[in-house]
């Protein structure tokens, strides 16, 4: 008789101990769940904040924004005729010969 | 004692009748309970399944973003961003009075229109949509009954007005409504998302127990032929001329003439993408495709390319293009100089009315006319814009007595300046005829290429010898004739000018005041790297295609050259400095302090 309380007294706390593992799991997964749905929100957030850097910079790199921040902050503009230099790279071994422009800068009033 | 007996007996029969009665009650009770389980559970299972599955569970479905424009280079001509939306549910509103003045003070809106929009018995409506976040930070702030903020997708154009009528412009629902933004948009659109999410009591999302989740692929990205610096150039130069010229409108194209690709594409007047409906909706046309006009002097070019392949002239035949007057059916061809007997080569550098006149007649209007439907005249071109016009060119039995002549000098035809530019493209071509095209590539959101553009050859109209020929003629026009103006220090240039007189409907005649002046060349002359059309619609002033459009066309050309690192020709010696060693100079030095 007592053995049978003893062996049903431990099947309880079994049972007891298994659905309250269960739960725990559940509650853990469910609070991760939230975590979880914070983060995307989180995310969608910051996509929407890139996206909207991302315009920003193609406005700011848009030619005729750099043009015109160029010449109101350096008085820069587009070489005159004759104010550009051309240097033709010669031929090195195993590249084909190229050339590169660029402008000159002792002429900036453009006096020729 | 029997009565007693007899109590205790009525005692008992009456518990007993309570116990049935009880019992029946009860098995009537279970009987119905288990009815309505049977009913819920057996009969109603469907429905009861839906309306558990509605409370517990959450369908999410959120657009995909439309996908980027880009040029050549990936630099993005079109984007999406998510902006606010304000909508408001009327039927929660108590104040609407109250709500409406508040709204309308951040929203900039009528008090008036927002009252009769909330007074409605609708659980949903928009206020505003696209706002800016600092109209939202407000609006959050003031936290009204029943007014809420979504965001929604919003198509931007960084680059404001740089290619406009190409690039078109879409909805506020993201749906394409002009230009390659309609053309393309099945493409652009991406799939709508669906998720269906379990939630909880108060309705938020339980991420993890995701039942079912279909996702759509986003929006493709259109990737141009387009290239941003050349865009730039000639929407610059265009901006500049029209105020120099005070011009009704204008259109620059640059093509490379090997490929087809379109580099740039220019129009004023121009529309801002951003606010498309702040414009008037007639400069929103794409008048590059859409409107034919007569190409005047311009189309010279392929009447001579015509005469040359068919053997009827070369460069050194002599014509008579007598005094600068030519009587044709009842009317009078004038050259603006007395030419008197002049060669071929001579009368192409002069632009001679006369001389053409005397060349389309050797190739009589069968001739002409084949060549200018071999040259693509008269048939759309197939470029990948939408609207595109097939042009104005009669068969000859529609021709009257004074067409042929009126033809020879660019008159009673219409083209478009796309049909021009790639008509005279062949000539830069060594003969080949392309199609033009703007959209070079769709790539996925991997960046993936899913679909490739490449060049495609319509017909070969004249030989590689005839171009060649023709071509020499062009650098004359430029280098001696009438596009001196379009010359470029360093560069072979080819082209031909032209001055068309517009038709004016009301009097039935050409009009002496109103003209389109252009000009259509490509460079290097000896292998072109481009090939670009100058219009400029009704100048003030004086409106010679050799003194509004050729310098237009010098500028761009100069620019774009420069900007594309093509080096100027051997025969004007460009500053070369010419290094024995081709080494790094730091190193050098290393090793020389070493």
């Amino acid at each position: 008789m007592k053995g049978g309380g003893a062996f049903f007294g431990v099947g309880l706390l079994m049972g007891g101990v298994i659905l309250l593992g269960y739960v725990w799991g559940k509650v853990d997964l469910v609070q991760v769940g939230y975590e979880l749905a914070f983060l995307s929100q989180k995310k969608l957030a910051l996509e929407r904040q890139q996206a909207a850097l991302r315009l920003q910079l193609s406005q700011l790199m848009a030619p005729e924004s750099l043009a015109r921040a160029a010449k109101r902050r350096l008085g820069m503009g587009p070489p005159r005729p004759g104010q550009l230099v051309w240097v033709v790279v010669p031929h090195s071994a195993g590249k084909e010969t190229g050339s590169i422009a660029i402008a000159r800068t002792d002429d900036v009033e453009g006096k020729d | 004692m029997s009565r007693n007996l007899q109590t205790s007996r009525n005692i008992q029969d009456s518990g007993i009748r309570r116990q049935t009665l009880v019992s029946l009650c009860m098995l009537a009770g279970f009987v119905i309970i288990f009815g309505r389980l049977f009913y819920l559970q057996v009969l109603q299972a469907d429905k009861m399944r839906e309306q558990a599955a509605r409370q517990h569970y959450k369908i999410l479905t959120m657009d995909s973003p439309r996908g980027p424009i880009v040029d050549r280079h990936g630099k993005p001509l079109a984007l999406t961003v998510e902006r606010p939306s304000v909508y408001a549910s009327p039927s929660v509103i108590s104040n609407p009075r109250h709500v409406a003045q508040q709204l309308a003070d951040v929203l900039q809106l009528s008090s008036a229109s927002l009252m009769r929009r909330l007074q409605t018995t609708r659980s949903f409506v928009w206020i505003k949509r696209h706002i800016t976040p600092e109209q939202a930070a407000q609006i959050r702030a003031l936290a009204l009954e029943g007014v809420g903020l979504l965001m929604e997708p919003h198509r931007q154009y960084p680059q404001g007005l740089l290619l406009s009528h190409v690039l078109g412009f879409a909805g506020v629902d993201s749906q394409g409504l002009e230009g390659l933004e309609k053309q393309y948009d099945a493409y652009l659109r991406g799939q709508a998302k669906t998720a269906i999410l379990l939630k909880d009591a108060h309705g938020h999302a339980i991420r993890p127990m995701v039942v079912k989740q279909r996702v759509g692929p986003a929006g493709y990205t259109l990737q141009l032929t387009i290239d941003e610096m050349v865009q730039y150039i000639i929407e610059e130069a265009l901006e500049h001329a029209m105020d120099r010229t005070r011009a009704k409108g204008g259109v620059i194209i640059v093509m490379d003439p090997k490929s087809g690709e379109i580099l740039g594409w220019a129009l004023r007047p121009a529309f801002d993408p951003n606010r498309p409906l702040a414009a008037d909706p007639t400069w929103r046309r794409n008048r590059g495709v859409t409107d034919p006009y007569e190409p005047g002097s311009t189309l010279k070019v392929l009447v001579a390319a015509a005469a040359i392949e068919e053997g009827k002239v070369e460069p050194g035949t002599l014509m008579y293009a007598g005094d600068g007057q030519m009587p044709v059916s009842g009317t009078i061809i004038h050259d603006t100089h007395k030419a008197g007997w002049v060669t071929f080569a001579q009368a192409v550098e002069r632009s001679s009315n006369i001389a053409a006149v005397k060349t389309a007649l050797l190739l009589k209007e069968e001739g002409l006319y084949h060549y200018l439907k071999a040259f693509g005249l008269g048939e759309r071109t197939e470029i990948d814009v939408p609207g595109e016009s097939a042009g104005l060119l009669k068969p000859p039995r529609q021709w009257g007595s004074r067409t042929l002549a009126s033809v020879a000098i660019g008159q009673e035809i219409g083209v478009t300046p796309i049909q021009l530019i790639t008509a005279v493209a062949a000539v830069a071509n060594q003969g080949w005829l392309m199609r033009p095209y703007v959209v070079r590539a769709i790539l996925d959101a991997q960046g993936t290429m899913v679909w490739e553009q490449s060049p495609q050859v319509r017909q070969r109209p004249i030989s590689g010898k005839t171009a060649r020929i023709l071509t020499t003629l062009l650098v004359n026009a430029v280098e001696k004739g009438t596009g001196k103006l379009a010359a470029i220090p360093g560069y072979q240039v080819a082209g031909k000018t032209g001055t068309a007189q517009k038709f004016d409907l009301t009097t039935g005649r050409y009009s002496t005041t109103r003209h389109i002046s252009s000009f259509v060349g490509f460079v290097p002359a000896s292998d072109p790297r481009i090939i670009a059309l100058v219009i400029v619609d009704e100048p003030q002033g004086p409106a010679w295609g050799g003194r509004i459009a050729a310098p237009i066309f010098r500028e761009v050309a100069e620019r774009i050259l420069q900007y594309l690192k093509v080096p100027p020709h051997v025969h004007d010696a460009p500053l070369t400095v010419a290094m024995a060693h081709h080494e790094d100079p730091v190193q050098s030095s290393l090793s020389k302090e070493q």
